[in-house]
């Protein structure tokens, strides 16, 4: 745990390699000539105001959005058009939304086993086991023949966290997981990521909860105008962030 | 007032024996149809929705073409033409089909494919309503095209047409008068031969009415029993169905409050 925490961003087998990325919503570029490199195990925090591109660049790395020019590898697979490339990939990459988007016609263990069953291919009992474990770590094991629309937001994001780790994902993706919550429900959703952090799971979130961003992030990556105009460890980066861009953006966070 | 039914015919049935096997050729024809129509509309009703630039244009050029002649028409496209446009042989044996079949399954065909055109549209409605995030969460999984619709998209769809769905349930089985024009004797075929041969024209066609008439409250009560089956454990009831449950339950708790009012 200790060494992962370590890692360095010149790690010769990175997990993602992100490079001259450019992606254009008809003349508008969201993301113009990004770079980013995260290792095994590494936690980053993505962080910029609304609009500078954060969303758009988690949903690349596993070809929700399709990129228009540059390069993604994820685990040394360059990410093309070909489909079969596309879904060995996204199998590979758990990805947690703001609004949850679990399956609302499923039970909790069905939304869980679900893609290791049709994707991976796993056995039902497997499968169920598999899931129960995962559910057990979110703490929502209890709740496992629920519906979604019967759990509360904090409930139903962890489910949705749960369901992304039955893929056994080499790396997970957050777009803002808290942001959709009442304030009293954060707080459980956030420890379980630190949970999923300290277990050396490889993590990129979109978050501005800065509190998580100390405790977890090796590395913070301030985007705006769908640039990176910044990263640096999260101490410095929060006291004394280089750029006034970046100042401008913590006052405004903190008010 | 309905005693004619039960005289005797010149065939030595009674009236209502006619009456009945128009209702079996009725059900049939709505019953049977109702699975074509399913299965194409489903299928057409995907097409329409997929990424597939040929597909979308064919599954759209289905529906248009069906769904907008009329269905008189296309009972006698079926019928009167569509013998005449195959190869000899193949249109001659098609028009030595006996008597009841051979203008059965034109009648058939002909509900079967219209109908699926008004349900395409419905499941292409279902699909669109769908959040895009159900999709995105799909794909994220790594659920390939068609494991997300097999999966994900059409039981949601589906359950959420299903409201929709009982008006067509209910066109099927009216439409299926359209083939008296055939020659099939179903329901209103059979309620005019015996206005024709009683001279009681308001008896036979008032049970005939009767008939449609509870045919149509079955399908209705059915399609709210598994409007009701499929609902998802935690949502909100459908707004047909449920919603008029919501009103009742409001109105009987205002209600105390109405006769103060009125006192
Ligand atoms: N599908 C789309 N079509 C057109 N423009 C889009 C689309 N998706 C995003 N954009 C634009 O791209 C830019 C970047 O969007 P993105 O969602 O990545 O921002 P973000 O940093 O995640 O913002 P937020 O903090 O509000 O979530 C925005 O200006 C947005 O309007
Ligand atoms: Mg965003």
């Amino acid at each position: 745990m200790q060494q992962e925490r370590t890692v360095s961003p010149a790690d010769p087998f990175p997990m993602v390699v992100v490079e001259h990325l450019v992606k254009r919503f008809g003349s508008f570029n969201a993301l113009s000539d990004v770079n980013l490199k995260v290792a095994k195990g590494e936690k980053i925090v993505l962080c910029g105001p609304s609009g500078s591109g954060k969303s758009t660049l988690i949903r690349c790395i596993n070809h929700i959005e399709k990129h228009d020019s540059g390069r993604i590898v994820v685990d040394g697979t360059e990410l093309t058009d070909r489909i079969c490339d596309v879904n060995n990939v996204r199998s590979e990459v758990g990805m947690v939304f703001q609004s949850f988007n679990l399956f609302p016609h499923l039970s909790v263990l069905e939304n869980c086993m679900l893609a290791p069953m049709k994707v991976r291919g796993l056995a039902e009992s497997e499968a169920h086991q598999r899931s129960m474990a995962l559910l057990r770590k979110v703490r929502i094991h209890d709740q496992a023949n629920k519906y979604p629309a019967q759990l509360s937001g904090g409930q139903q994001q962890r489910v949705a966290i749960a369901r992304a780790l039955c893929m056994q994902p080499k790396i997970m993706l957050f777009d803002e997981p808290t942001s959709a919550l009442d304030p009293e429900m954060v707080k459980e959703v956030l420890e379980t990521i630190v949970e999923l952090a300290q277990d050396g799971m490889t993590m990129v979130c979109v978050t501005h909860e800065m509190g998580f961003a100390r405790e977890v992030a090796d590395r913070v990556v301030f985007m705006d105008r769908g640039s990176i105009v910044e990263e640096g460890d999260p101490s410095t980066f929060f006291r004394a962030p280089n750029t006034e861009r970046a100042k401008a953006f913590l006052n405004q966070i903190i008010h | 007032m309905f005693t004619v039914l039960l005289e005797k015919t010149v065939d030595g049935q009674r009236y209502i024996d006619w009456l009945v096997s128009g209702l079996g050729w009725t059900l049939a024809l709505a019953f049977f149809g109702w699975w074509i129509a399913i299965a194409i509309g489903v299928v057409v009703g995907i097409g329409r929705t997929v990424q597939n630039p040929f597909f979308r244009a064919l599954a759209r050029l289905y529906v248009e073409i069906f769904r907008n002649i009329p269905v008189l028409v296309q009972m006698f496209l079926w019928y009167f033409v569509l013998p005449e446009l195959l190869p000899t042989t193949m249109g001659d044996w098609i028009k030595q089909i006996p008597p009841p079949w051979g203008t059965f399954f034109p009648a058939l065909w002909c509900l079967g494919l219209y109908t699926a055109a008004r349900i395409a549209e419905q499941v292409r409605a279902g699909i669109e309503a769908l959040p895009r995030g159900q999709d995105e969460a799909a794909a994220a999984l790594g659920l390939s095209g068609y494991l997300t619709y097999r999966h994900i998209i059409l039981p949601q769809a589906l359950r959420l047409i299903v409201p929709s769905l009982t008006s067509e349930v209910m066109g099927i089985y009216k439409n299926t008068s359209v083939a008296l024009t055939i020659g099939l004797m179903e329901l209103t075929a059979q309620a005019r031969q015996i206005s024709d041969a009683t001279f009681q024209t308001f008896a036979a066609f008032g049970a005939a009415t009767l008939i449609y008439l509870a045919l149509a409250l079955i399908a209705y009560q059915t399609m709210m029993l598994i409007d009701k089956a499929v609902r998802i454990p935690g949502t909100a009831p459908g707004r047909e169905a449920g919603g008029s449950d919501f009103d009742d339950v409001k109105l009987e708790s205002s209600l105390p409050n109405g006769m103060e009012v009125v006192k």
